[in-house]
């Protein structure tokens, strides 16, 4: 189980949307910088919720903002659409799968606010099964000699990896 | 976009608030550095550690050349891109002895393929006489295969290329710009002095999309390491050399752009004067941003793309994802 722990929060997202996406994350080959989306999304966290603590760092994973309410911590997520809501979800399922892990209860908040729209996210106990059963298929796909092959998916269109995939 | 910024004239350069200033004989400039890819100085300009530093934050490159044109260096900020199983996978093939002689050998290859594309054009709009010069090299690069040790394959590389060079007269055609044969530090006629410049400005072109990639420019295969200077630069240089920077120096000089007093006589040879260059790099410019269409990728890509997709490729040899084949000109 121990291992786990390695896998950061935005290889889970990553893998979600494609594996050989996590695979080249987890070998520190990040995506060229000149790609317009990553911007617009890092200008969106730091525009809003100027009140909150922001980005803080826990346990190899950022979380976009924390704050307590009614003596829980609340854990932020913001994202600049809902078109990737299931993966953005999930992402955050996994802090609170890390924090459960070293015994802090924390219920999750995923923002979207260009659109105004708020989504509460709390772990089950199915939650924690799906994320332990992922994150092992996960070690897996990251722990193999070679990335997997790129596969032409939707996502290709928008992601800075394109170039170098089909190079 | 963001573009390069050629500096010619003598000045100082700071940092001002969050900008790039210059400022050169009363007048001033500010160059918004969200907009700048990197800096070539050619002027004698004066600056400082605050401004390296801002350089550094920025992801600006900067490349200093002396008043000859000839590249002096550059200064190349920390790695943002940093991978440290690239770096290992490109140690890996430069301490392996096959792995690094497979590399260095594409790069002869991609060299040889375009240099003779280059002259299979001008071949087959008229000028027959350079058969023979093809056959030549044809030979030479025929004998590669058997080479075990990077010395005789740069040698081979070498007359390949002075082969190639020794065709121009037959292209060009034109008693300003004779090639004679090749002189290099310093060239001793405008044809050599061009040729020089130009490929100068191919190895910084090449240094600066290294930098947006997580390769290490020290570690070259058919260039020499000495871990001191940048060399896989110049590997990756040799494929684009002749299909750049020689293609555009015949379309310069057909078309009667330059002229002799465009060149100075030095004590020690022949010098390119700030308008020829300034000519040569808008040229340049023009030519990177021309879009060609690549298989595989698609879409159109400009020649500059084109170089950082070379890199990608380099990147997937050595992660022993896809071998690599050099690029080479369909014409
Ligand atoms: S370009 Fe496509 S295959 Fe490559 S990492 Fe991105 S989504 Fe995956």
């Amino acid at each position: 189980m121990e291992r786990f722990l390695d896998i950061k929060g935005h290889i889970v997202q990553a893998y979600v949307v494609c594996k050989r996406q996590a695979w080249l994350l987890s070998r520190n080959i990040s995506p060229v910088q000149d790609n317009p989306f990553l911007e617009i999304g890092k200008l969106i966290s730091q525009q809003f919720y100027k009140h909150d603590k922001k980005e803080v760092y826990f346990d190899g994973v950022v979380l976009d903002l924390i704050r307590k309410e009614d003596e829980v911590l609340v854990v932020g997520e913001i994202k600049k659409s809902s078109k990737k809501v299931a993966a953005a979800i999930l992402q955050l399922k996994f802090y609170l799968y890390k924090l459960l892990k070293h015994n802090i209860k924390a219920r999750g908040k995923l923002l979207i606010p260009e659109e105004k729209k708020t989504y509460d996210v709390e772990l089950t106990f199915e939650d924690i099964e799906t994320i332990e059963s992922l994150l092992s298929e996960i070690t897996e796909v990251l722990s193999s000699f070679l990335p997997p092959l790129p596969q032409k998916i939707k996502a290709c269109a928008k992601c800075s990896y394109k170039e170098f995939c089909w190079a | 976009m963001k573009r390069p910024i050629y500096i010619f004239s003598d000045g100082v350069l700071k940092r001002k608030n969050n900008t790039l200033y210059f400022e050169s004989e009363g007048v001033q400039k500010f160059i918004p550095v969200e907009n700048t890819s990197e800096i070539y100085i050619f002027g004698e300009v004066e600056l400082n550690k605050r401004f390296l530093e801002f350089l550094t934050q920025s992801e600006i490159i900067l490349h200093f050349f002396n008043r000859y044109g000839y590249y002096v260096g550059s200064f190349y900020p920390r790695e943002y891109l940093n991978s440290g199983y690239m770096i290992l996978k490109q140690a890996e093939h430069y301490l392996d002895t096959q792995k690094r002689l497979s590399l260095a050998r594409t790069f002869v290859e991609g060299g040889y393929k375009n240099m003779r594309q280059v002259l299979k054009y001008y071949q087959s709009r008229g000028i027959d006489e350079l058969e023979r010069y093809i056959q030549q090299m044809e030979n030479l690069f025929g004998s590669i295969s058997n080479i075990n040790d990077i010395n005789t394959l740069m040698a081979i590389e070498g007359n390949i290329r002075q082969t190639y060079y020794s065709a121009f007269d037959l292209i060009i055609d034109k008693d300003d710009f004779k090639f004679e044969k090749r002189s290099k530090r310093p060239p001793k006629n405008a044809l050599n002095a061009l040729i020089s410049f130009g490929n100068s400005m191919m190895y910084t072109i090449v240094l600066s999309e290294i930098y947006r990639t997580h390769l290490d420019p020290r570690i070259g295969y058919l260039h020499t390491t000495n871990f001191r200077r940048f060399t896989l630069n110049l590997d990756v240089a040799e494929i684009f050399k002749p299909i750049i920077v020689d293609r555009l120096i015949f379309s310069i000089i057909s078309k009667n752009m330059l002229k002799p007093e465009h060149f100075e006589q030095d004590l020690e040879g022949i010098v390119i004067t700030d308008s020829a260059k300034k000519l040569f790099i808008d040229e340049l410019e023009q030519r990177l941003s021309t879009t060609i269409s690549v298989k595989n990728i698609g879409n159109y890509v400009s020649y500059r793309q084109l170089i950082r997709i070379e890199l990608y490729k380099i990147e997937k040899h050595l992660m022993g994802e896809k071998e690599y084949q050099p690029y080479v000109s369909q014409w």
